[in-house]
């Protein structure tokens, strides 16, 4: 895993001493909340034989305890700062992914895998146009190649209007 | 010996003819063809490619390669993934002495004194060294699984259900414990994978739990698209910040074979980085990760002027790369025995053998023996191939690390996309998978490592029924965790090992472990 959190130099200062672990632990809190919210028809404990919701309140009880430790502490210990949080590159990357997810059906793979590829591939401040509808067309012809035929994965290659 | 002969059986099975159809359709035209033995290679190679590229690990590369393998049978497939995964590491080493990149987390030590030695000129005795330790290790830790596996088998058979829930524990707090970064955080992480684990259809009610009324969770979350988000696009998304800066080394590599005298100061640090990595590798957590770095240190320690090493110094490239690859091979034991994965990688065999039918666990050694001992001999056979494979490609590895990553990493997301869309079919997948993707991402920012979190969620579902059975069978009572021996050891260990972690003076060194 090529990609290690760095830890960086500069330490939160003033009331916040670790605003990573805040906004990791708030986070982490309103998963909990929202998962809580997400059980609470579940069946409980009846006698010793644990109901459908047991185990989850369990787990969902330990993580809001230590999503709150990690918000508490975040106001005693210090911590590396907030890190930048770049746009473009999650936008276009999770735009292609999506992309792909909600046309894959419809479009087939011949033309969603030209596109998914052109939308990840501007996710990068030196896209070239020529370059990249040249490397989408080829890479999807791979993987047109390969899937469908030569696998045999039952994945659309043509779009739903055309049959 | 017993294990001798399970190992010629593991081989016989590796090496059989199978009856395949090379043009099916009206031609039909049946060759014998060692079936495994092939698809070993093309595991070992197609593992060695994605490995030599920056910015996509193994457990992307399984991933993304786990379509490929749908249509094989379940030993052939295996044998196919395993070899992706060490073929992985070997290519892995080959980036970071190459270009001083590491092509996945364990050969991050490597580039230390493998790139150095490259710049020198040596570059060619530094890849022949790190195979020739890697293929070593690869060997002995073969032995270890063999010898380990059926004694292991044969205790987690006699586990009860508390035993096993306990043994669990266990391993999630050395998750916690070897994982860098705040323990806090990283037990966090456990329940949050334990929870994602709780997602879909009840086991004994059926209710649906936490699926939001989405049909497409009643079967609970798929691991590949948890895996795929918080690792492969999170790390994606990470690799696009920083602009590329690659460093290959332009100078021909000429003279593959090391010299005598490298021989001979290399065969200690092997031998001891073999020893260091199949222990670390057994352990549940990242030990497989740890390995390269304990022997690293170790080796620095003891040599006779440590200030040799970072400047191209044999022993630092031979002890990492033997550890790194004892500790891939080792870490197959307590999933192949107990059923317990210990690291990521091997969490999405586990998933990957669910696909093909395969329930991890003791029973597949009294069950599948022949699944079992040909996966295990293929990893010898794989890594011979890999020795003698390997050497003459480097020329190609080299070329292919030119093309830039703006081109590659498009192409990676697009196999991961019909990865996943193939698992079930289903574009729901993809979709879930991006969400993971820009939550990995957030976790990556925020200084919280996902590992702990899909083993947890791997282990979540075996934890909630062994719990449960447990507490029916104790009618109620927690003493059971405690009443039984073996229960109790594992948690006396579960709970040592966390008060360690939790104590200043060794999170200081643990820190300091990770940051050399």
């Amino acid at each position: 895993m090529s990609g290690e959190p760095e830890t960086n130099p500069e330490v939160g200062r003033g009331l916040i001493k670790s605003p990573q672990d805040l906004v990791g632990g708030l986070a982490l809190l309103a998963l909990t909340v929202v998962a809580y919210i997400g059980m609470s028809k579940l069946g409980a404990m009846r006698g010793f034989s644990f109901g459908a919701g047991t185990v989850p309140r369990l787990f969902c009880g330990i993580l809001g305890a230590l999503s709150l430790t990690l918000i508490g502490l975040s106001f005693t210990t210090r911590g590396p700062k907030l890190e930048k949080f770049p746009l473009r590159g999650p936008l276009f990357v999770i735009a292609a992914v999506v992309f792909f997810g909600l046309s894959i059906r419809i479009l087939g793979l011949a033309i969603t895998g030209v596109i998914t590829v052109l939308l990840a591939g501007s996710a990068v401040d030196d896209f070239r146009l020529k370059e990249g509808v040249v490397f989408a067309l080829a890479i999807t012809a791979f993987c047109a190649f390969l899937f469908p035929f030569a696998l045999g994965q039952p994945i659309p290659l043509w779009p739903t209007f055309l049959k | 010996m017993d294990v001798f002969a399970n190992l010629l059986g593991g081989l016989a099975v590796v090496f059989k003819l199978v009856p395949i159809d090379i043009a099916p359709g009206a031609y039909s035209f049946v060759v014998m063809l060692p079936a495994n033995v092939l698809l070993c290679l093309i595991g070992a190679l197609i593992g060695t490619l994605i490995g030599v590229l920056p910015g996509v690990g193994p457990i992307a590369t399984i991933a993304m390669l786990l379509p490929i393998t749908y249509k094989l049978d379940p030993t052939g497939a295996l044998i196919m993934l395993a070899g992706i995964y060490y073929g992985a590491q070997y290519g892995g080493s080959t980036t970071a002495i190459l270009v001083n990149i590491p092509g996945e987390a364990t050969s991050v030590v490597t580039t230390l004194d493998g790139h150095q030695m490259a710049k020198q000129g040596r570059g060619g005795a530094a890849l022949a060294i790190a195979a020739i330790g890697s293929f070593f290790a690869g060997c002995v830790a073969t032995i270890v699984i063999a010898v380990l596996g059926v004694p292991l088998t044969a205790l987690a058979l006699k586990f009860g259900p508390a035993d096993y829930f306990s043994l669990m524990v266990m391993g999630l707090i050395f998750a916690v414990a070897l994982a860098r970064g705040s323990v806090l955080k990283a037990l966090a992480m456990v329940c949050l994978g334990l929870l994602l684990g709780t997602i879909g259809s009840d086991l004994e009610s059926g209710e649906q739990r936490l699926t939001f009324g989405l049909l497409e969770l009643a079967d609970g979350l798929e691991f590949a698209t948890l895996a795929m988000g918080v690792i492969g696009f999170a790390e994606i998304m990470r690799n696009l910040e920083n602009p590329e800066t690659r460093d290959v080394v332009q100078a021909k590599v000429t003279g593959l074979m090391p010299t005598k005298k490298d021989l001979k100061d290399a065969s200690w640090p092997i031998l001891r980085g073999t020893f260091i990595g199949s222990i670390l590798g057994i352990l549940p957590g990242n030990g497989a990760v740890l390995g390269p770095f304990a022997s690293y240190t170790i080796e620095k320690k003891i040599a006779k002027d440590p200030s040799r090493f970072g400047r191209g110094a044999i022993e630092g490239v031979a002890g990492p790369e033997a550890a790194n690859n004892a500790g891939a091979q080792t870490s197959f034991i307590p999933m192949l025995t107990l059923g317990i994965p210990p690291n990521a990688v091997m969490a999405i065999m586990v998933g990957a053998m669910t696909i093909h039918g395969i329930v991890p666990g003791p029973q597949i050694m009294t069950k599948q023996p022949d699944l079992f001992w040909g996966m295990i001999a293929s990893m010898w056979v794989g890594n011979l191939m890999l020795l003698i494979i390997n050497l003459p490609l480097i020329g190609l590895w080299v070329k292919l690390l030119k093309v830039p990553y703006r081109m590659l990493f498009p192409a990676i997301l697009l196999f991961c996309c019909i990865g996943i869309y193939s698992v079930n079919n289903q574009p729901f997948d993809v979709l879930i998978t991006g969400v993971f993707g820009l939550f990995g991402y957030f976790l990556l920012k925020n200084g919280f490592e996902p590992a702990p979190m899909l083993i947890a969620f791997v282990l979540g579902r075996l934890m909630e029924e062994k719990l449960r059975q447990a507490m029916l069978i104790s009618r109620g009572s927690l003493w059971v965790f405690v009443e039984r021996p073996l229960s109790a050891g594992f948690l006396v260990v579960a709970v040592v090992l966390l008060v360690f972690a939790l104590l200043p003076a060794m999170q200081k060194k643990r820190d300091e472990v990770f940051t050399e």
